[in-house]
């Protein structure tokens, strides 16, 4: 029995492939409906690619945010106070336009797993294109064990993070390409940023924020003390929160 | 160009490292998984998109392999769609165990192509050490790994593992 996957789900939504990796026991088919359900209501809801969502309304001035689903208020709130956690390194309207995206995903599928929670399932790993949600631990172990990516080495990883009751984001020039590849400045060199915490939409907001803005010019990651980083320098050296539960593997 | 070479010589090395005794999966067994893949290129099972109509022959090829070489054989699984298309995957199993996974489909288009470059290795590498246990999931490992585990684990029902 390899177990590489006992119970899994992939569902295509939010632009992305979310897995589901459940573990011990019977397959929840009704607590992963209603959670699959979530996430493509929150697709429709707070996607800036679709003409009708509540996001593209409020952006055009057609809905007020005090009309909208009140999650919407919830979720834009949030990026507000990331946005000056972060001192504007964190930006819900990059261009002007409102757009969420960069907190919508990994906050969805911190919410998706509180559905799986409530339907008493406790152990769970829901991956969102690398961004984590781990709930619980899998059979025979305490921890779920997660290796990040060497951002410069295919095939390679450059360690391990233990997860249970927290997750982790990732963010780099590799994988998110232009999107965020407005970094510049000889002190940074930053090749990725993962930030591991108790909320996924905070940790992919901040591993966004860090990355473009460099470690050095970051200081207000103190401010947020239940989140660690773990900083992949472009010649492969680790940088790391004293608390961040990492392992690093051998170059 | 470069960064095909380098991603050649990457796996190269990783070969190299997967069959060396002290850092490897495979140790004794090398020999026998060399010939997985000819057997495979012999008897190709479905690739990427459905199978066309088969001409009624002697049944239509089976989706295992039969093995060939004491217990070295390779399952083809189940394609499923990404964002940017197509994920397919092959495992080779020895004595029972998972010993290589082989993308045979992937995304083309110059994006995502952009991306697998750096993940199918990844990917493959993050399969084989799931089941020595080192890794659950792997993070930054960008957004088609859904695609590629649902392919893998496919393979891995229809082998049985």
């Amino acid at each position: 029995m390899i177990g590489i996957m006992p119970l899994t789900h992939v569902e295509q939504v939010m632009g992305t492939a979310v897995l589901f990796d459940i573990r011990g026991g019977q397959f929840p088919q009704d607590a992963l409906d209603e959670a699959v359900a979530l996430l493509h209501w929150v697709d429709a809801t707070f996607s800036v690619h679709r003409h009708d969502s509540e996001i593209s309304q409020i952006s055009r001035g057609e809905l007020v945010v005090a009309d909208a689903d009140p999650r919407v208020w919830e979720v834009l709130a949030a990026c507000e106070a990331l946005q000056r956690g972060t001192n504007g390194a964190f930006d819900h309207r990059p261009n002007g336009d409102l757009d969420p995206s960069g907190y919508v995903k990994g906050w969805a599928i911190g919410v998706a797993a509180g559905v799986l929670t409530g339907h008493g399932i406790a152990s769970f790993l829901i991956s969102a294109g690398g961004d984590i949600v781990a709930r619980g631990a899998p059979e025979e172990a305490d921890r779920w064990r997660v290796g990040i990516q060497d951002p410069g080495k295919p095939g390679s990883t450059v360690g391990t993070v233990e997860l249970r009751e927290n997750a982790i984001a990732t963010s780099g020039q590799y994988q998110r390409g232009p999107h965020i590849w407005g970094v510049t400045g000889e002190d940074q060199e930053l090749a990725s940023v993962s930030i591991v915490g108790p909320d996924l939409g905070i940790a992919d907001a901040l591993a966004t924020a860090v990355f473009a803005s460099g470690l050095r010019d970051a200081g207000w990651l103190a401010d947020f003390p239940d989140y660690a980083f773990i900083a992949v320098t472009s010649d492969r050296r680790i940088l790391r929160s004293p608390d961040a539960p990492f392992v690093g593997t051998e170059a | 160009m470069q960064r095909t070479l380098s991603l050649i010589g990457l796996l190269v090395i990783g070969i190299l490292l997967l069959f060396n005794p002290d850092t490897g999966l495979v140790t004794a067994v090398a020999s026998d998984v060399a010939v997985a893949r000819p057997v495979t290129a012999e008897a190709p099972t479905t690739t990427g998109e459905p199978p066309p109509p088969e001409v009624p022959t002697a049944g239509s090829p089976p989706t295992t392999t039969p093995p060939t070489t004491l217990g070295t054989y390779s399952v083809l699984g189940e394609s499923f769609p990404s964002e940017f298309g197509l994920f397919q995957v092959e495992i080779v199993i020895e004595s029972g165990e998972m010993v290589d996974v082989i993308t045979v489909s992937e995304p083309t288009d110059r994006k995502s192509k952009r991306i697998n470059q750096a993940a199918i290795p990844v990917y493959e590498e993050a399969a084989i050490s799931t089941q020595s246990a080192e890794f659950d999931a792997v993070s930054g490992a960008t957004v088609t790994w859904g695609a590629y585990t649902a392919s893998l684990q496919s393979a891995l029902d229809e082998a049985g593992l």
